[in-house]
């Protein structure tokens, strides 16, 4: 760098501070094809069109900048396939429209997600995580153990979610496939509500291998 | 027992709400960042709204959930920014535009910055096309590996034009009076 010239960082604050006021215009690309940029998705000429206007143009460089945070540069390397028996379910819809009654307030007592960790969904064919319990609901009061099928040789990352797609809490590293939900965090579920728990074994290279999402009431 | 093994998306959802929230709040101004959640949260029934239409779906990508959701929230994000609204408190007492956040720094640190800003940006112009793609890149954090995989170029050329944009830009700056 030549001495007294502004350090990278100062470029970026200062061009970033032009995209504050930006407002995107008729010949911004769709989102979808920044997300496709940012991930490398488009073929050589979109790509090379897409770029050219987006780097010139303070709203769209606040769009790419946004797309690579919000992880699509990580998109073309690890993710794979959400499963589940149906896409849309209404009780879904209800969920969501039950975090718009519900309000902001609520998404501050989300715990810190790892940085570190995208978003990855890889099979393992013939390794399955099937949940073992609890079987019953949870009586007011009462003590959740979630249990799970053993992997062999890995540990466990919990998910615990409640129905309106808060996330409560994870919890990396469990040795064990089981752990009970401490009284603090089952305090603050509704009475009847039920509580979303997903878990994804981990081994020492770093496969992950993800189970299903399943859900115990509390009443 | 009362364990479904049925719901993928739902923890999908979370941890797209999740990232994207923790996204606005970084890369935008902050009148966009303390709304992040409202934006998110609209974003994602829109998202939900869409996925009526592939209810007989047996499996999405998760991949096209994420583009989804950022599709969505960025056309949020567009929508407030052709239509920015002003706090009735802050109209009332005349305050500050939330489009112009208070620089801790001062006034002149603001202006400093809004003059760089403008330089930065009339000498990435003059830049040939392929470095002042690469450097626009670079200037928005992504890596050589990064931008080369998003412009499906070797990443041994991309490092190439990235030093040689840098150069450039920066006597483009020095020219304007930016550094000696």
């Amino acid at each position: 760098m030549m001495s007294g010239t502004p350090s990278d960082d100062r470029l970026r604050e200062a061009l970033a501070r032009r995209s504050e006021r930006a407002v995107p215009t008729a010949a911004c690309p769709e989102p979808g094809i920044l997300w496709d940029l940012a991930a490398g998705a488009l073929d050589a000429a979109k790509a090379r069109d897409a770029a050219a206007h987006a780097v010139g143009c303070a709203a769209c460089r606040e769009a790419l900048r946004l797309a690579r945070e919000a992880g699509a540069t990580e998109a073309a390397r690890s993710w794979g396939t959400v499963s589940g028996a149906r896409f849309f379910s209404p009780w879904l819809a209800a969920a969501a429209a039950a975090v718009v009654v519900i309000g902001v307030g609520l998404f501050l007592m989300i715990g810190r997600p790892d940085r570190s960790q995208p978003p990855e969904f890889r099979d393992e064919p013939g390794v399955r995580i099937d949940a073992v319990g609890p079987r019953e609901p949870v009586k007011d009061g009462g003590e959740a153990t979630l249990a799970w099928t053993a992997v062999e040789g890995a540990r466990y990352d919990l998910t615990l979610a409640r129905e309106n797609l808060e996330v409560l809490s994870v919890v990396r590293g469990l040795e064990r496939p089981e752990y009970i939900v401490p009284a603090s965090l089952a305090a603050r579920l509704r009475r009847g509500e039920r509580l979303l728990w997903q878990v994804e074994a981990v081994f020492t290279d770093g496969r992950r291998i993800r189970s299903g999402t399943f859900s115990v009431r509390f009443e | 027992m009362d364990a479904e093994p049925t719901l993928d998306y739902e923890i999908e959802y979370a941890k797209i709400r999740e990232r994207l929230v923790r996204s606005v709040r970084h890369v935008c101004p902050a009148w966009l960042r303390d709304r992040a959640d409202d934006i998110v949260q609209n974003a994602l029934i829109r998202v939900l709204e869409i996925s009526r239409t592939r209810e007989s779906s047996n499996s999405v990508p998760s991949s096209y959930l994420w583009k989804v959701a950022y599709s969505a929230t960025m056309d949020e994000i567009r929508r407030l920014r052709r239509r920015p609204e002003v706090s009735w408190e802050d109209a009332e007492r005349g305050g500050p535009d939330p489009a112009d956040p208070v620089d801790p720094a001062g006034p002149e640190a603001d202006m400093a910055l809004d003059e760089l800003g403008a330089a930065s940006e009339a000498c990435l112009a003059t830049l040939p096309e392929a470095r002042r793609m690469v450097v626009g890149f670079h200037l928005l954090g992504y890596s050589a590996g990064e931008i080369a995989a998003s412009l499906g170029w070797g990443e041994k050329s991309v490092r190439n034009l990235l030093h040689r944009g840098l150069v450039a830009l920066r006597q483009c700056l020095t020219g304007k009076g930016f550094g000696s």
